[in-house]
């Protein structure tokens, strides 16, 4: 008898168990075997993760700032703080501090989460802006390979949006750049928009000539 | 009643009230495909068997609540996984191609629960895992979360 009801696999059956353990077992399970560890590092997997019941988060709200009256300089650091699952109008909801993290010197921005995932932005400079990815979950950081567009030498920074997503069709997470930069020499706005884009699966970056966005409106990006 | 069949030719019969916790029946059932014997090409007997006997034991979910048979229900649930663990995976598997939602929860957060606090070591002797990992690659592992290897929790016992 022909029948596709083979569909579900034992590799199935495995993610099914795996994805209601807390974050501590997986890490420790990557160790277990091959089979195992690629299971666990999967993106499939890693959605199948967050959807589970029982990891179902509460709201966190992740809070960036430089206390300028911190002696001898100021002191930059961000704290994470989980709120309560019901917040009502009007009343300020009780938060729990998750995490701190101090003395962050060079930190620039935070994006996300994504599924748990957050993106990290270092550097202040035209020319030496890194990004990284950070799961604070299981505490690990993945540095982006350096990119900078082709810059000019009298370009100046001006601005600059990014944003992060998961790409549904290929299952993979993205990260888009936009800068705009300031042309120095005629004082005026370099009338380009520069745009790039990260993939996780390819860990590479890819320069997106296309769409030719106004170079002066505000844009938001999710 | 429903005949039920199993891969390795053996029948059961199963009340309707029963056998319609399963989705995959139930429709069958719906669309008049479940005329006489109905064969399942994925299940062998001895799996077959434990499933009637939780749908036997879950027939009337709504009423045990009404009649507080919930706690009887509960301690059932907490026999019926005791078992080992290639059962417990054909379960699961029976379980998703019958589509029996309850089922599925029990057994995948019974295994979930067991293997939770259990050590490396522990994890492969239960499962009968061979480490296909070099000692480098491993230790990458570690290095990556130390934290996740520590703990007064974690257990070493095979169980």
């Amino acid at each position: 008898m022909t029948s596709n009801t083979q569909i579900y696999s034992p590799e199935e059956t495995l993610t099914d168990i795996l994805a209601r353990l807390p974050v501590k077992s997986l890490l420790r399970f990557k160790r277990v075997c091959k089979r195992w560890c690629d299971l666990i590092k999967s993106v499939r997997f890693i959605r199948k993760h967050c959807d589970s019941p029982g990891n179902r988060t509460r709201p966190v709200v992740c809070k960036f700032g430089v206390d300028y009256n911190h002696e001898p300089e100021p002191l930059r650091a961000f704290n994470f703080y989980v709120l309560p699952e019901k917040i009502f109008a009007g009343i300020v909801p009780t938060h729990h501090r998750l995490y701190r993290c101090e003395g962050v010197t060079d930190f620039r921005c935070i994006y996300g989460p994504v599924d748990g995932l957050f993106v990290l932005e270092n550097g202040h400079y035209l020319d030496n802006v890194r990004f990284c990815w950070w799961n604070p979950a299981t505490k690990e950081c993945r540095l982006m390979p350096k990119f900078n567009f082709e810059l000019d030498l009298f370009f100046e920074d001006h601005s600059r949006t990014a944003g992060m997503g998961l790409d549904l069709v290929n299952n993979d997470y993205k990260f888009l750049w936009i800068r705009v930069f300031y042309n120095d020499e005629k004082r005026e706005v370099y009338p380009k928009t520069y745009v790039a884009l990260y993939s996780l699966n390819n860990d590479s970056w890819k320069v997106l000539d296309e769409p030719d966005l106004a170079y002066d409106c505000e844009l938001c990006v999710t | 009643m429903v005949k039920l069949k199993s891969n390795d030719d053996k029948e059961f019969e199963v009340e309707e009230a029963a056998v319609i916790q399963s989705e995959m029946i139930k429709n069958m059932i719906e669309d008049g495909c479940a005329t006489s014997v109905i064969p399942l090409p994925n299940i062998d007997s001895k799996t077959l068997i434990k499933v009637i006997e939780y749908l036997n034991k879950h027939i009337n979910m709504g009423k045990a609540a009404e009649t507080g048979e919930e706690d009887d229900l509960k301690e059932f649930d907490e026999q019926f996984v005791n078992m080992g663990w290639e059962e417990l995976f054909d379960v699961i598997m029976a379980a998703n191609y019958l589509n029996i939602h309850e089922l599925m929860e029990l057994c995948c957060q019974s295994a979930a629960d067991r293997l939770k606090n259990k050590s490396v070591r522990a994890v492969r002797e239960m499962l009968k895992i061979t480490n296909d990992l070099t000692e480098e690659e491993e230790q990458e592992i570690i290095n990556d979360a130390p934290w996740a290897f520590e703990g007064p929790e974690i257990d070493d016992t095979v169980n």
